[in-house]
């Protein structure tokens, strides 16, 4: 598990993390999302042990990371712009990771980059910023760490990519238990991997909870009503938002899915139906309870 | 994995990323030591076999070790661009955010990067250095035979090697310190130069401000000039080899942790900032703004005819400027350049403050003088009370020749080395006499009055309880000064300390020379032991008896010289060595002539007409002294006035008409006037000179017949005691 207690940086002036507290549990995949500038990088920098913070802590299995080898040893950090020796083939990166990361199975790297159809003896310099981004993966995944830390790393990759990718982390999990923690500031992007989500803004996190949780209780209904229906009878469901085409009504309604139903059956309505929310409109609701505009937040 | 496997492996990974490194490391030495080597073979073969008689042997050995020496500056610059290289090829990683994200994410223990890095840029420059040089010095040994070529090699190795560990760390030190190239090597200028410059800067205020100005102590003399590396690689202040190794390998193994804790301590995104520690940006800056404004300042006020107006526009627009640019690069914004303006103000008024310091003494380096129960002993140095030191400083050397026989050379002694060895010796305890020297000598300080006539340089150096050396120089007339010199001179240490000879066991000597008026020199050899012990400790005692009264009114008419068995040797080779290319050398290969000779400048004593005794000695062992000089032998004697009190020395204009030896000199052909100014001319014609006293209004040349046929030729300018001036030139 990590968990970042009181974490506070600065640089200079600014002040890029402010008193964060953060749970990270094995086994689930956390994404973190903010606009540019909000903190994720810096987040994950002070993660990896790159950072030393100026106040509070990030601990990994109780342990503290920064300049700790055993903690270290536990995660694979892959930078937004990761850096690779000049003039070097990804069969000369294997190597040198290989003399870092003690349980690197070369096997698994090849494999995965023979799946993404790299060639693992062409000049990295000659790779297109996808493939970069591939090789990066592949070389985290074959590091056989616990933890996988992702900046901005399925930025630039192309659709199907990024389904492989979620396939290869899925799987590295299912196997393994590996957790990957994903900054990204495509909410999009994490829409169907991420377990829990942290919400970074000006360097504080607004919320950090579990999609699942966040899925359960909030709910969007498509239906359509007798045209005698007493509309007023909707404030009986914890409304967040109505959106009418013609008799066609959309409400996203706060609850449990029993309970909807329930009031839904007791309005008779000609037809109705429940329906999935993104993780986009999850946001949009929970961020409003904190009085945030969450279209200013990430889009 | 083991540590130790990692360790090796990151080693073998990071060797790789500077692969690149020892590609440059092979091709500087391959060229400057086997492809340069090879030449010096082949030009070396080449004269062996134009000239049949020539030792090329011996040659292209003592080329090839003066080449491969640490005195070299070529391979000094090599080192210093390989530290460079190495340095930046290694560390240079932290100047960039992509390559520290990698780095610093790795579970690898920073100290373990740091090792590898450094160990790598060591290895990647010494391997190359030491095969090169070893079959450069093979190459060497197989045309010579002189197996002098290997160990001089391995001393080479060595030497270099420290050297460049050395250079290396201060540059790695600069990256440490700094966050992009551009600073850093700029750093390395600063760490390379800043030193030495300010001890330049220092010495410069005290000895233009100051009157009194000897030395600069230990710190501004010693410690400043050498910490730096480029100033030990080249060794520009002369360390001695021994303290120059201690200096090197101290400083290296001090910058090898400092470098460790700073690269612990470096925060990663310090890369691309100008600075990687906050903590010194303003200690730089002041150091910076310090140095240029007092420097500019003393510029200004020197070239400005000591113009304080001048020399404050200097010091405050120096400042001005030199906090500017400091800022600018400290923000890396052009637009920054007036930021911090209440720091640029303090470090002026500190610059303006030390300025003030020199400028009018405000701590009183002039007018010091240490209480009588402070001092623990003094040493006084003047040519008012000795004019001849380097008589016993001067040494004779018998070198190696390149070619079939050795040289006698002389290695003379400079000044300075001649007042630190006196100072160091000197223990005199008359306190009371040298602070009343030291009295008279502020007060004339305090008028500025110009050295002439009879006023001379005097240092005095006060050996203090607490353990410190301090020196001032004044400038004192003869006249006032004449009952503290005398006291000076009567001391037992100032005379042991000035004539080597009173030290000396009669046992070691061998021979003297004698050298009297008119070329009158004889060399005597010492047969009878009994009478060598007699005439040494006679002359001693009168050496030690000579007073200072004696010195002012009478003259050393003659000079003797002891030699120890070296000495004896080295005359016996010089004498019979025929070798004209120098000043160093016999005009003839003739023992009697070996006198006119460089080593006229070795260990010649005086011997005054009061040293009855020892002339009485020297009758004994039939040397012919000539206590005058035979006017038979003078055709005529030019005697010149200058009359300096009427004439306007700072302007150059004579306002009153005098005859001096550039115009019209009086000339005396009468054998009585003649006789009668020999009679009182000072003929201090010996090697050993004394011209005490003399009256400098009056110099006389004697003409002394043919130079042709006379056994006597020259035209020697001498002079006349003071108050001793022969009525007929009165007239």
């Amino acid at each position: 598990m990590i968990e970042a207690k009181n974490l506070s940086k600065s640089f200079d002036n600014i002040k890029a993390l402010d008193n964060i507290n953060a749970i990270i549990r094995d086994g689930d995949v956390f994404g973190l999302i903010g606009t540019n500038g909000a903190g994720k990088s810096t987040f994950l920098k002070t993660l990896a042990g790159i950072l030393k913070p100026d106040s509070g802590e990030i601990l990994i299995d109780d342990e503290n990371v920064f300049e700790n080898i055993m903690a270290k040893e536990k995660f694979f950090y892959i930078s937004d712009d990761q850096f690779f020796f000049s003039n070097t083939t990804p069969k000369e990166i294997i190597k040198f990771y290989t003399s870092v990361y003690r349980d690197f199975d070369v096997k698994k790297c090849q494999d995965i980059l023979k799946a993404l159809d790299l060639d693992i003896n062409r000049k990295i310099n000659t790779f297109s910023k996808g493939m970069k981004k591939q090789l990066c993966i592949a070389i985290g995944v074959a590091a056989n760490t616990r933890y996988l830390l992702c900046d901005e790393t399925f930025d630039g990759l192309d659709p199907v990519m990024r389904q492989a990718v979620k396939s290869l982390f899925a799987k590295e999990m299912d196997e393994r238990g590996l957790t990957p923690i994903i900054a990204s500031h495509n909410l999009r992007e994490l829409e169907d991997i991420c377990d829990h989500v942290g919400l970074l803004h000006k360097g504080g996190i607004l919320l950090s909870k579990d999609v699942s949780d966040m899925k359960l209780n909030i709910h969007k209904v498509q239906c359509v009503f007798e045209k005698d229906f007493d509309m007023e009878r909707l404030k009986e469901l914890d409304i967040m938002q109505v959106k009418n085409s013609g008799r066609v009504h959309t409400i996203t309604i706060k609850g449990s899915e029993e309970d909807i139903r329930e009031k839904m059956e007791s309005f008779a309505p000609v037809f109705y139906e429940m329906m999935g929310l993104s993780l986009e409109e999850i946001f949009i609701s929970e961020t409003e309870v904190y009085g945030y505009d969450i279209k200013k937040l990430i889009f | 994995m083991t540590s130790k496997s990692l360790f090796f492996k990151l080693m073998k990974e990071d060797f790789k990323t500077r692969v690149w490194t020892l590609a440059i490391s092979i091709l500087i030495f391959f060229f400057s030591l086997i492809v340069a080597t090879a030449m010096m073979i082949s030009f070396n073969l080449y004269e062996g076999s134009a000239y049949s008689s020539y030792s090329y042997r011996e040659d292209l050995a003592l080329n090839f070790i003066s080449y491969i020496d640490v005195t070299n500056p070529f391979f000094g610059i090599i080192f210093i661009v390989l530290s460079l290289v190495m340095a930046m090829s290694g560390f240079a990683y932290l100047y960039s955010k992509k390559k520290v994200d990698l780095y610093h994410s790795l579970p690898v223990k920073r100290e373990v990067l740091y090792f590898i890095k450094i160990i790598n840029g060591i290895l990647i420059v010494v391997i190359p250095f030491i095969i090169c040089e070893i079959v450069a010095s093979l190459l060497v040994l197989a045309n010579t035979g002189e197996i002098m070529v290997i160990t001089s090699a391995l001393w080479a190795i060595a030497e270099w090697t420290l050297l460049f560990i050395l250079s290396y760390f201060l540059t790695v030190f600069s990256i440490m310190l700094t966050g992009n190239m551009l600073i850093g090597i700029l750093a390395c200028g600063f760490f390379s130069f800043y030193f030495p410059l300010i001890s330049l800067v220092l010495k410069g205020y005290q000895s233009t401000f100051f009157d009194t100005y000897y030395t600069s102590g230990f710190i501004i003399e010693n410690v400043l000039p050498n910490m730096s590396s480029f100033m030990l690689m080249f060794n520009i202040f002369e360390l001695k080899w021994l303290t120059r190794i201690i200096i090197v390998i101290l400083a290296s193994i001090a910058f090898l942790f400092i470098n460790l804790f700073l690269y612990k301590k470096r925060a990663s995104e310090a890369a691309g900032k100008s600075v990687g520690f906050n903590v010194i940006k303003l200690p730089i800056k002041a150091m910076m703004v310090i140095f240029m404004s007092i420097l500019m300042y003393l510029l200004g006020y020197e070239v400005m005819n000591h113009s304080i107006g001048w020399g404050l526009f200097g010091l405050i627009v120096s400042g001005v400027i030199t906090h500017c640019v400091m800022e600018i690069i400290y923000n890396q914004d052009f637009k920054k350049i007036f930021a911090k303006k209440i720091e640029l103000l303090v470090l002026i008024i500190i610059s303006i403050f030390i300025t003030a310091a020199f400028q009018f003494d405000i701590f009183g380096y002039d007018s010091y003088i240490p209480s009588a129960s402070q001092i623990k002993s003094t040493a006084v140095i003047s040519d008012l009370l000795e004019s001849n030191s380097e008589q016993y400083y001067n040494k004779v050397e018998i070198s190696d020749a390149y070619y079939d026989e050795s040289f006698v050379d002389v290695d003379y002694a400079s000044d300075s080395k001649i007042e630190a060895d006196q100072i160091k010796k000197m223990d005199i305890q008359n306190k009371d006499a040298v602070l009343e020297l030291a009295r008279q000598g502020i007060e004339a300080a305090k008028y500025d009055l110009e050295p002439q006539g009879d006023f001379d340089r005097v240092l005095i150096s006060y050996k203090l309880k607490n353990g410190r050396t301090v020196g001032r120089v004044y400038y004192l007339d003869l006249d006032q000064s004449t009952l503290g010199l005398s006291s000076v001179y009567a001391d037992e240490s100032y005379k042991k300390s000035n004539y080597p000879i009173l030290s000396q066991n009669p046992e070691n000597i061998v021979s003297v020379d004698f050298n009297g008026i008119m070329d009158n020199d004889t060399h005597i050899v010492f047969h009878d032991d009994e009478m060598k012990k007699k005439f040494v400790e006679t002359y001693k005692k009168e050496l030690m008896n000579l007073d200072y009264e004696t010195k002012l009114k009478s003259y050393p008419f003659a000079s003797i010289r002891f030699n120890d068995n070296f000495m004896e040797g080295a005359l016996r080779k010089y004498a019979g060595f025929n070798y004209t290319s120098d000043s160093t050398s016999a005009t003839y290969s003739k023992w009697e002539n070996i006198y006119a000779s460089s080593l006229e400048s070795v260990g010649f004593y005086p011997i005054y007409p009061e040293f009855k005794e020892t002339l009485s000695l020297l009758k004994e062992m039939d040397v012919e002294v000539i206590y005058k000089f035979p006017a038979e032998y003078v055709e005529s004697i030019d005697v010149s006035y200058n009359d300096w009190e009427n004439i306007d020395l700072d302007n150059n204009i004579e306002e009153v008409e005098s005859y001096s030896s550039e115009t019209t000199p009086k000339t005396f052909t009468d054998k009585k006037d003649i006789e009668d100014i020999l009679d009182k001319l000072v003929i201090c014609d010996s090697p050993y000179k004394e011209n005490l006293n003399e009256d400098r209004n009056y110099a006389a040349i004697i003409n002394a017949g043919n130079s042709e046929s006379s056994a006597y030729r020259g035209y020697n300018s001498y002079g006349f005691k003071k108050g001793n001036i022969p009525d007929i030139i009165k007239k």
